[in-house]
């Protein structure tokens, strides 16, 4: 036990060392004369992050600026250590970019298309050819490979984004609404491959989202954005760790003596609604304690809910809380 | 990420020189133009004049062939290989310059605008000019087929077989054909590439390309009309590519002309100069300089909406 954890304070020591995969310096972007991205400042350091924010929030503008397509208005952004505003290009070498839009060069196959961006990114013909093939069967394309890419449906124009972003073997994947117009089961398909990646431990990746769940499967680390500035930057995995379970409680009665003794035993409370308690119970406290209090309450509960805190519980906080900034690990 | 085992693996073999990529963009353009049966029927085209020059030089140096019809002298037969000559054979392949690149920039430029296809290009190791350079490079290395290196070929053909240090004595031939191409083709490329890039539907580019050449001389020659001058040619562009041309190949003098003006019935003479060769450089600089400002503005990974 102790050796595990001696190597895992070691494993962490180490990864601290390491440049984070992103780091954001105050960073601002403004577009047209308006401001998109406002003094963001965080480090990212997770196999799998997740950038999550509503429609207009700014997750587009922020790859796009780590892409080295804005230059920064003020401050400095850093993919692993290097800057991408100076360092952009030799950067891009070991990025690959998957973009929102339906983007295609049209007038060609697939293959011959994977091959042209191989070949961009530095691949030398025959290994563009061979990788272009096997990106193309790895994405479940292998069939249409030969096909122009005009002719693909939707989901396969995502399946041939993501074989273009993977095809040269980029240490970091940006991946723009990766899920955006799929069927279920393109969409299963779509997360299975994310998920492939990512456990394989060879790239990074940045899933920009709206579908909340799509991130919860596949990231460890999630920066939410609202109106251009940080409202959560938050290490998924370890949130979901630290945080404790709580009781969703449903009652009739009187609530306000009825929480004043929950408090009294050292139970957190929170009240949703008038009929419904949130409650995080100190170790020493048992389910049948809370019916003995409601009994010499005149309470009944009628709804009792075990309740873990939830990526959507995170976001809406973060979409709720009147504060706009939060810098670093942790949540507003 | 092997065909059989489909895994994700990073690839781990040596990298292309990065001062070489633009090339890749060039090599697939080139596949993908040559694919067309106009630009091939073009080229084949462009390829006549020069053909039957190397023939008529041929024919006046080769002493046998000249004793093939009994003449003493090629003068006997065609007039001297000189600089109208040249001049005559970069005016026809400037012609069919300019329909190479009406076929072959429009869609080059246009298409990758219209699919949304600069991001795929600019999220690699490829800058913005180096992606236009890929495109462009295509296109001057097929303007360059049909003007400047059948000129160059010709003019050492000459030289070598006319000897007695005629080619230091044409020179100027040389350096007109030369640079004179070279203008025309930055002149054609830019124009091209700048209105594709504004215009994304390859017929409307094409249209456009045919347009800002035959449109603006008549608005023109009205000015010329209306106020007694020949500063409405600065709006013709062959006319500024003629004064140009002709004053690399030394045949071009800025001149005077008399014009009968009638006012309240009485006809006066006005003096009118022709445009200075310095006028038709700035106006050729100014236009190619506009180009490449429109360019940079719309070759973008994405565009910036104000507001």
């Amino acid at each position: 036990m102790t050796t595990m954890t001696a190597r895992s304070e070691t494993a962490d020591g180490a990864l601290a060392a390491l440049p984070p995969v992103i780091a954001l310096d105050g960073l601002s972007v403004a577009l047209g004369g308006r401001s998109v991205l406002k003094d963001l400042r965080a480090e990212l350091r997770g196999r799998s992050i997740g950038l999550l924010g509503p429609n207009g929030a700014g997750k587009t503008t922020l790859i796009h600026t780590l892409l080295g397509f804005h230059p920064p208005s003020a401050g400095a952004a850093r993919l692993f250590g290097r800057d991408v505003r100076h360092q952009g290009k030799a950067l891009r070498a070991g990025i690959g970019y998957m973009p929102e839009r339906d983007a295609f060069i049209a007038g060609m196959s697939c293959v011959h298309f994977l091959c042209l961006m191989g070949e961009l990114s530095g691949l030398p013909a025959q290994a563009a050819l061979e990788r272009a093939h096997e990106a193309l069967f790895y994405v479940g394309l292998g069939e249409a490979r030969y096909r122009p890419l005009e002719s693909y449906s939707l989901g396969m124009k995502q399946m041939a984004k993501l074989a273009q972003a993977i095809q040269h073997g980029p240490q970091l994947i940006f991946l723009d609404e990766p899920t955006n117009g799929l069927d279920p089961a393109a969409r299963v398909r779509m997360i299975e491959l994310i998920r492939d990646i990512r456990d394989s431990g060879r790239a990074h990746l940045v899933l920009s989202s709206h579908l909340l769940r799509d991130v919860e499967e596949c990231c460890d680390e999630i920066l939410i954005l609202k109106q251009g500035r940080i409202a959560v930057s938050c290490n998924l995995a370890a949130e979901r760790r630290a945080n404790q379970k709580f009781l969703l409680l449903e009652i009739v009665g009187d609530q306000a003596p009825f929480v004043e003794r929950l408090t009294a035993l050292g139970c957190e409370c929170a009240l949703p609604t008038a009929r419904r308690i949130r409650a995080v119970l100190p170790a020493a406290v048992e389910i049948r304690d809370l019916y003995r209090i409601a009994a010499a309450q005149g309470v009944q509960i009628r709804r009792l809910d075990y309740k873990k805190d939830s990526l959507e519980d995170i976001f809406l906080q973060a979409m709720e809380s009147p504060r706009d900034v939060e810098v670093g690990h942790g949540r507003a | 990420m092997g065909v059989h085992e489909r895994h994700y693996t990073p690839f781990g073999g040596p990298s292309t020189p990065a001062w070489s990529r633009f090339l890749v963009l060039t090599r697939y353009a080139l596949q993908d133009v040559l694919r067309r049966r106009v630009v091939i029927l073009l080229l084949v085209v462009s390829g006549i004049s020069p053909l039957g020059m190397l023939l008529l030089i041929y024919a006046r140096y080769n002493l046998g062939f000249l004793a093939l019809f009994n003449l003493q002298s090629a003068d006997q037969l065609m007039p001297a290989i000189g600089v109208g000559v040249y001049e005559g054979l970069l005016v026809t392949q400037g012609v069919l310059a300019f329909f190479l690149t009406l076929f072959i920039a429009p869609p080059m430029l246009a298409r990758d605008l219209a699919n949304n296809g600069l991001p795929l290009y600019l999220c690699r190791p490829l800058s913005r000019f180096e992606y236009v350079m890929g495109k462009m490079a295509t296109l001057l290395w097929l303007l360059s087929c049909t003007t400047w290196i059948p000129g160059l070929l010709l003019w050492g053909l000459q030289a070598a077989m006319a000897g007695g240090g005629w080619g230091t004595t044409h020179l100027r031939i040389l350096l007109g054909f030369v640079v004179g191409s070279w203008l025309w083709m930055a002149v054609l490329a830019l124009l091209a590439f700048a209105i594709s890039a504004w215009v994304k539907w390859r017929l409307a580019a094409m249209a456009t390309l045919i347009g800002v050449f035959f449109i603006p001389p008549i608005f023109g020659n009205v000015i010329d009309a209306r106020f007694v001058t020949h500063w409405g040619k600065l709006l013709n562009l062959l006319e500024l590519m003629h004064v140009a041309c002709g004053g690399l190949f030394g045949s071009y003098t800025a001149g005077e002309s008399v014009v009968a003006v009638y006012d309240n019935g009485r006809a006066i003479d006005v003096v009118v100069r022709d445009l200075p060769q310095w006028c038709a450089w700035a106006a050729l600089s100014l236009l190619c300089a506009t180009c490449v400002f429109l360019l940079s503005r719309k070759v973008r990974a994405y565009e910036a909406v104000r507001g």
